[in-house]
């Protein structure tokens, strides 16, 4: 139950472009003390995705769901569906499960305000942030949410998050280089190795 | 013992800031990169400091050793 109250559940898509959000992402959750849970977590070819997206939202009070991908960036670039899909579910959960899961609470990230309202307007009146796929707007929108949502009163200013992000890649870097990691294994490292590092550090300073 | 850096970070209104690190606030905010990293430089060689020139996502573009570089070039005899 312990857990339940400090996991969120972060749905988002996963391809390299948008690790430039993810990292501040998860960075700025472990910062705050809770627990990112993200499909990516482990790999397990034996279980089927959704079975363990499934999990991941029983397991979660808090989920952050970003719509930021609704709509396609190039021609013939498919709009992904899977992120208001999982929302869906997510909303389900909350609607028709147990009452401990009655009290989850959802943040829905966009890159711009109310552009959501032209492809899934059921969900207008929901908590919805924009990122502007900006890592320094994206902080400020989840520190904002965390002080809002979970009362965290002694909350560090989103420039004071933003420059730990800083030197903690700086730091992540050094570790990785004397490792004999190369430049783009350490940007795009396993999300797992990554989320440890994370918190090693952040426990630490 | 931590070491002494300077950063060279993207600042809010999509300007460079150069901050030390740790700090809370930076130490001088400029509208171009370039000069960021000119300002930075100077500091860190003053300092003796590791100068890390980051991304616009935060992640690292180059790093400049003025002190004691925590990954020196390995020997390649």
């Amino acid at each position: 139950m312990e857990e339940f109250e400090k996991n969120i559940f972060i749905n988002c898509p996963f391809d390299e472009e948008y690790y430039a959000i993810l990292r501040p992402l998860l960075f700025t959750i472990i910062y705050h003390g809770y627990t990112p849970r993200i499909a990516l977590e482990c790999s397990d070819s034996g279980q089927p995705r959704l079975t363990k997206i499934q999990k991941l939202i029983m397991e979660s009070k808090f989920s952050i769901h970003d719509l930021s991908r609704l709509q396609a960036g190039r021609k013939n670039e498919f709009y992904r569906l899977n992120m208001p899909f999982e929302l869906g579910i997510d909303f389900g959960c909350r609607t028709f499960s147990s009452e401990s899961h009655s009290e989850k609470r959802f943040l829905i990230l966009e890159e711009e305000s109310f552009r959501y309202m032209k492809a899934l307007s059921d969900i207008n009146g929901f908590d919805i942030k924009p990122h502007k796929n900006n890592p320094q707007e994206l902080i400020k929108s989840i520190r904002n949410w965390f002080v809002e949502t979970v009362n965290i009163r002694d909350a560090k200013s989103p420039t004071m998050i933003w420059y730990s992000f800083n030197d903690f890649w700086a730091y992540l870097d050094d570790t990785k280089t004397s490792e004999g990691f190369t430049k783009s294994e350490i940007d795009f490292m396993p999300i797992p190795e990554m989320i440890e590092n994370m918190r090693e550090w952040i426990s630490k300073n | 013992m931590a070491r002494k850096s300077h950063h060279v970070v993207p600042s809010k209104d999509g300007g460079w800031s150069v901050k030390k690190s740790g700090a809370e606030r930076a130490s001088k905010s400029f509208e171009k990169k370039d000069d960021a990293v000119k300002y930075g430089r100077g500091v860190s060689k003053n300092a003796g400091s590791e100068l890390y020139i980051h991304k616009k996502d935060g992640t690292i573009q180059k790093k400049d050793s003025h002190g004691n570089d925590p990954c020196p070039p390995k020997d390649k005899k």
